[in-house]
């Protein structure tokens, strides 16, 4: 026993050996085969297409990679540095808002010989960092380096509809790069993962700040993702306004301009027009931002630091004084259908008429011109109504994508890209509600009334009987999906 | 029967003006320049100026008949008859934009020696060839045209609904009123021009809003204030307990212009209106063209304030209903889509440029308008109001620092009070709260309020004006 303890510490130092090879051991390509929904037929998926990019090895014999890389992944090998064995791998954990995922293989050999590298500090800005990855899909790995050009909260394209801190640096960061680590003192300062189209020689990558939230994250073996206050900052430059506040002219305090839905602490503990004057100790600036490693940066890059179901403490100025505030943070998961979306889309079909949830991808399958081929009330619904109070917003519309021609349906005059309103007098505000209206009708007609007031009907027994030919002649699977 | 009766009657009443003589352009045709202001509504204190060419042409003793097209803001038309290079004064006696028609007159005598009227064509030809006339370079130009059909269609210039006949030709640059004509006959005037197709405002049409001008009553032009689905779809009269096929549309929406809610409901089916059977693509046969879409019959066979009779099926039966044909009124509109003659108006306040929200303003922010604007401007109603303002920039300023970004945002309120137009917003800034204005924004706004100075206000208004060299700080 004693024996097989010391070859195993042998073993282990030899490994030790070999990683010191320097960080490209850990890092790894990855080969992913995805197929993708259609948004306007949700039956039906994409011919399968293939795509690569890079990850590295992370402690606990995982790989960290960009959830991009390893999104509608049907089959997902990683190849080791300089060794052509392909080892299948799957998802553990993914974590579409900051772009980032954690993989296993089932293959232990995978690991051997290969030690984790470990995640290090933020970088600051002009001090050298180097990328490895494997850029245009090449098999030989592939090195880049250039300086910290600036951190800022950015744009994730993966959700695309949140912003997180993000380093810009100018070593080049290309498709494939992506899911790469970026290398300062032998630790990871970042993961690559997006471009900015116009923007020369600028690639950016994920901070530690937020690769150490999404590991912490998983910790309890679920994902729960970045939270959010649910509040709208705008500036307070304005020395009038800031007088209206009884405010001293010294740029510090940014005005809280409204309030979101759904976050119910944030409307019991928040006010419009409240000052934020301090955000976990840092001082706010008139603008917004706070001083964060050295840099100059929204005071959101502080909300993403909290957990799900945490709170962070807060300086408010309301009513001409300060008072202090413990505001819990939650992640945000109504607001899914505004960003892009990794699961494929429900489907009801009635009678040959495909409804669907309305989304932007649903927007952005419709082509280049979309915004010709919807109405502005359809885009008011998907953009603009959950600003409302939660009384008037509308959850999630429910909209006719595709109408199956069949005899009995040919002359239903509402074409498709109409947002549907009530179903038997029913009103239908997301899928759930269509789902049960079907269900309860009892009598022989589905009357359908849409949001521009036209209103249509089909015959119930003919919209059954339609339905299961309409199955079989396109090799639709079932007649919903939820 | 008794609507062909009307029809024919009404026909009548427009006996040819002029005498049989075959049509010679060099004396009926003229060219009118028109010398005209033009506003940009992005920048609404700025006024250019332009010319506009188009043709005119004699229907009666000091009457020349022309498109009200181009003529908004004019101020100086003058016109050239005979191909010579002379160019008489004239003036407008009356144009009535929404309708697409004007006359003007030349009060020298000179002008009408040796011109002959033409006769406006009692019905429309709905096949064969016609002949296209204007004056180029001091040349009568010809052109022939043929037939391409004849419809229900808008207005250029509104949503009023007419005849409308489109025929193929192969002139350039045409839709400036060039004169079509069927032998000697005014078939009518062109209004538009794609490529080769043609729009024509037909003569019947023109003679009719001439006829209800010169009415004592006023009556005005009629509108048919809803909407309809058509109901093709059996499903659709079945779901009603209407067991008939291939008749009716159902109705959607009421009074969207604002102008009536009398008579019909929503989910009404309309089976008849004026005696005429309607289909279920919302067609009805016309005595004189055939089938024709309903809408025109709102203005080709009534007046504004004449009740129609209409046959529907409300409640499992069939049932009779009046339906009083409202004028149009185009002030009615919530967000106004045309507007002729007048200047853009704005207010400026502390560098803060207010505009209400209207159809030119829409098309100068063309395809990139913000969606917001976009939705709140094909609204029919909100609150109640009776018109929008948005903030549409903002001249930056020491004063308005921090809001120098906000562009196209929609007003809400003013110190408290609801902001409808222009005057409303003049109002709420003379109460000022604690001296300071505070100004509200649509709740969907990526930004909601704004504070200003009160007191510092009017001061600070001149200053901008004088640095940014506008003229006036309203134009209401």
């Amino acid at each position: 026993m004693r024996q097989k303890t010391f070859l195993n510490l042998l073993l282990a130092i030899s490994f030790i050996n070999v990683a010191s090879g320097g960080p490209e051991q850990s890092v790894v390509q990855i080969t992913n085969y995805t197929q993708q929904p259609d948004w306007v037929e949700p039956w039906r998926f994409s011919p399968v297409s293939g795509g690569m990019g890079s990850g590295f090895v992370i402690d606990g014999q995982r790989i960290m990679t960009n959830a991009h890389v390893v999104s509608w992944s049907k089959q997902l090998i990683v190849f080791r540095y300089q060794d052509p064995k392909p080892y299948q791998a799957t998802v553990e954990f993914i974590g579409h808002d900051c772009d980032l995922a954690v993989l296993r293989v089932a293959d232990p050999a995978f690991f051997e010989g290969v030690s984790a590298l470990e995640i290090g500090d933020l970088p600051i800005v002009r001090s050298m960092v180097t990328t490895y990855g494997y850029p245009a899909g090449g098999r030989q790995i592939s090195y880049t380096s250039g300086v910290v050009s600036r951190i800022e909260i950015q744009r994730y394209v993966q959700p695309n509809n949140r912003q997180l801190l993000a380093v810009q640096t100018d070593a080049a960061i290309n498709p494939g790069n992506s899911g790469g680590p970026v290398i300062q003192n032998g630790e990871v300062a970042g993961v690559s993962f997006q471009g900015q189209p116009g923007l020369e020689n600028a690639g950016f990558f994920i901070p530690p700040s937020i690769i150490n939230h999404f590991l912490k994250d998983i910790e309890d073996g679920t994902y729960d993702g970045f939270p959010a206050a649910g509040i709208g900052i705008v500036n307070l430059t304005n020395p009038a306004f800031r007088e209206a506040l009884g405010l001293p002219l010294d740029n510090v305090g940014a005005r809280i301009d409204s309030l979101f839905h759904p976050f119910p602490d944030t409307h019991e503990l928040i006010q419009e027009n409240d000052v934020l004057l301090e955000v976990s100790g840092y001082e706010v600036g008139s603008d917004g931002t706070v001083i964060y490693h050295g840099n100059r940066v929204h005071c959101a890059v502080l909300f993403s630091e909290v957990q799900h179901g945490e709170s962070i403490p807060l300086k408010i100025w309301r009513d001409g004084a300060a008072l202090e505030i413990e505001l819990p943070l939650y992640v945000n998961r109504e607001d899914r259908t505004t960003g892009n979306q990794y699961e494929p889309p429900p489907y009801i079909i009635v009678g040959g008429l495909v409804f669907t949830e309305l989304s932007s991808n649903y927007l952005g399958s419709l082509g280049r011109n979309w915004r010709d081929k919807v109405s502005a009330d359809t885009l008011y619904e998907l953009i603009y109504r959950n600003r409302l109070s939660e009384a008037e917003a509308r959850a999630k519309p429910v909209v006719l994508s595709k109408i199956l021609k069949h005899p009995s349906n040919v002359d239903f005059a509402v074409g498709s890209r109409s947002i549907l309103t009530e179903l038997n007098g029913q009103e239908i505000s997301t899928m759930e509600d269509l789902r049960a209206a079907i269900k309860s009708t009892g009598g022989d007609f589905y009357r359908f009334r849409f949001l521009s007031g036209d209103e249509e009907a089909l015959n119930r027994a003919d919209a059954l009987a339609a339905e299961k030919q309409l199955l079989q002649q396109y090799n639709i699977p079932s007649v919903q999906r939820l | 029967m008794k609507h062909f009766a009307g029809l024919t009657i009404f026909c009548l009443a427009l006996l040819p003006l002029a005498g049989g003589a075959s049509f010679n352009p060099e004396t009926s045709l003229v060219e009118i320049e028109v010398t005209k202001k033009l506003y940009d509504y992005r920048t609404p204190w700025i006024i250019r100026n332009d010319q506009v060419r188009k043709n005119g042409i004699l229907i009666g003793p000091h009457r020349i008949l022309t498109t009200a097209d181009g003529l908004s803001g004019q101020y100086l038309c003058r016109i050239k008859k005979g191909g010579e290079s002379r160019q008489y004064t004239a003036q407008l006696v009356w144009v009535d934009y929404y309708a697409n028609v004007a006359v003007l007159d030349v009060a020298e005598p000179a002008f009408w020696k040796g011109m002959h009227p033409v006769a406006l064509a009692q019905t429309i030809p709905q096949s064969g060839d016609l002949q296209i006339y204007r004056w180029r370079a001091g040349r009568i130009e010809e052109r022939a045209a043929e037939i391409i059909r004849l419809y229900s269609g808008s207005s250029k210039m509104s949503y009023l609904r007419h005849l409308v006949l489109t025929v193929s030709s192969t002139i350039d640059s045409a839709g400036w009123s060039e004169v079509v004509l069927d032998g000697d006959q005014l078939v009518g005037l062109t209004a538009s021009a794609a490529k080769d197709k043609l729009s024509i405002l037909p003569a019947e049409f023109i003679a009719k809003v001439i006829e209800l001008r010169g009415r004592e009553d006023d009556a005005g032009l009629g509108y048919f204030d809803f909407n309809y689905i058509p109901a093709k779809n059996p499903a659709l009269l079945a779901s009603k307990g209407l067991d008939r096929r291939d008749v009716g549309v159902v109705v959607t929406e009421i009074a969207a212009k604002g102008l009536t809610d009398d008579g019909l409901q929503i989910s009404d089916i309309i089976l008849e209106v004026d005696g005429f059977p309607i289909d279920s693509e919302g067609k009805y046969v016309d005595p004189d063209y055939g089938r024709l879409a309903m809408s025109s019959l709102a203005t080709r066979a009534h007046a504004a304030g004449e009740s129609i009779p209409f046959k529907i099926w409300r409640d499992g039966k069939a049932q009779s209903v009046d339906y009083t044909l409202p004028r149009t009124d185009f002030d009615k509109d919530f967000i106004p889509e045309h507007r002729y003659d007048q200047p853009p108006q704005y207010l400026i306040a502390g560098g803060l440029v207010f505009q209400p929200l209207n159809g030119p303003l829409l098309e100068a922010l063309g395809k990139n308008k913000p969606p917001l604007i976009d939705y709140y401007s094909q609204q029919k109603s909100f609150d109640d109001r009776s018109g929008l303002v948005v903030l549409s920039g903002v001249l930056p300023d020491d004063y308005n620092i921090g809001y120098e970004d906000l562009r196209y945002v929609l007003v809400d309120e003013i110190n408290g009070q609801e902001i409808n137009n222009l005057n409303d917003i003049a109002a709420a800034l003379k109460t000022p709260e604690d001296e300071f204005h505070r100004i509200r924004f649509m709740q969907e706004e990526g930004v909601r309020h704004i504070v200003l100075d009160a007191k510092a206000m009017e001061a600070v208004t001149s200053r901008i004006l004088q640095n940014y060299r506008i003229p006036a700080e309203s134009q209401l």
